[in-house]
């Protein structure tokens, strides 16, 4: 069977956020790549861009992220599992009340961390399918003494594309 | 302790230099001596292997850590470790390594209290926010153990106490609360768990 070996994969999707702290749901923009250094192990770099959350009354109004770390892989041939840890840091602001008005915070570099488990299927010498599932901890330490948690779920999944070689 | 280590390590050493990169996620404990706070932290470490027991890592830390819902505690560490490995590394084929390490970094530590946009009780206007740094040395001391999943690639998980040699800056939540620092010698520290994942590079013309 002819098996696909990767050697830079990348991907764009949209990545669903599930808030552990609050009943909150966020959308992202999310881009990825890992360019492999061996055939168990690739170095890895994510994006997120948050692109709203489905709530109200909401605390978070900015949390971008870059998080950069490496993954394991598991498989063989077509089909890839992986797990990765990712640290890393997110461009956060809240939103906060003065006056009954609402106003922003100040932007605040915030570390986070990051565990993935994931995994492909090479479709094709160059596309792939993907899904995978990140836990993110981090604490957005506003101008308003609250501290925001940002624990959270995050669920993507897609098409990637890929440039690597065939083997058997 | 560092001069023992390299000493030690130095008379074990085989001339295999290598090189590794990698990021961590540090968890800071016992901040100002508290249970109650706790930092995240995100930082890179490289690593220079000088011997087949001896290393040295060289490292980044950035750390963040809610002082009881009252204050901010940022702090920036870099620094440098000796790593000294009990047992044979032997070109780190062993799935389980585990070593001891002490080494000295340079920290930045900011305590801010954010009061702009709260009125407090009895006031008309916003409190201002208030802030105290510190820039100092710290000396750190403590163990951890490669993971190694293939020879080139690791995950290490480490816990170290790191000790900051300079003025005292606290927090006090009493009233409002306010960030001081005096010039009062402190030997204040912190806990450091980190969890590292690391690659090995190939050295041109070095056996690995």
């Amino acid at each position: 069977m002819t098996e696909f070996l990767p050697i830079l994969t990348t991907m764009a999707t949209l990545s669903l956020g599930w808030s552990n702290n609050a009943a909150e749901q966020n959308l992202y923009v999310h881009g990825s790549s890992d360019l492999y250094v061996s055939e168990r192990v690739s170095l890895r770099g994510d994006a997120y861009w948050f692109a709203g959350e489905q709530h109200q009354q909401r605390r978070i109004i900015d949390n971008h992220s870059v998080l950069a770390g490496a993954a394991f892989h598991f498989g063989k041939g077509r089909f890839d599992p992986f797990v990765a840890m990712q640290p890393g840091v997110s461009f956060t602001r809240s939103e906060f009340r003065v006056d009954g008005e609402r106003t922003p915070s100040n932007w605040k570099v915030t570390p986070v961390a990051s565990a993935t488990m994931g995994a492909r299927y090479f479709v094709s010498p160059n596309f792939h399918f993907f899904t995978e599932l990140r836990q993110m901890a981090g604490t957005h330490l506003s101008d308003d003494p609250r501290t925001i948690g940002l624990a959270e779920t995050r669920v993507s999944f897609g098409l990637g594309a890929q440039l690597g070689r065939t083997g058997r | 302790m560092l001069t023992l280590l390299l000493l030690f390590g130095a008379a074990e050493a085989a001339p295999k230099l290598t090189l590794s990169g990698g990021m961590r996620t540090t968890v800071s404990a016992f901040s100002e001596g508290r249970l109650d706070r706790v930092g995240l932290g995100v930082g890179g470490q490289s690593r220079i292997q000088i011997g087949d027991r001896v290393g040295t890592e060289w490292f980044l830390d950035y750390i963040s850590t809610d002082l009881e819902g009252g204050a901010h505690r940022v702090d920036d560490h870099i620094g440098w470790s000796v790593m000294f490995y009990p047992l044979p590394t032997d070109g780190f084929t062993k799935p389980v390594l585990p070593y001891v390490l002490a080494g000295h970094c340079f920290d930045y530590t900011v305590i801010s209290i954010p009061g702009a946009g709260h009125i407090h009780p009895g006031e008309t206007s916003p409190a201002e926010a208030t802030r105290a740094s510190r820039l100092s040395s710290a000396v750190q001391f403590g163990v951890g153990t490669h993971f190694n999943l293939t020879e080139r690639f690791d995950i290490s998980p480490t816990a170290q106490y790191m000790i900051h040699l300079g003025n005292d800056l606290h927090y006090d939540p009493k009233g409002h609360g306010h960030a001081e620092q005096s010039r009062a010698g402190a030997l204040e520290g912190h806990l450091l768990f980190n969890v590292s994942v690391n690659y090995r590079f190939k050295m041109p013309g070095v056996r690995s």
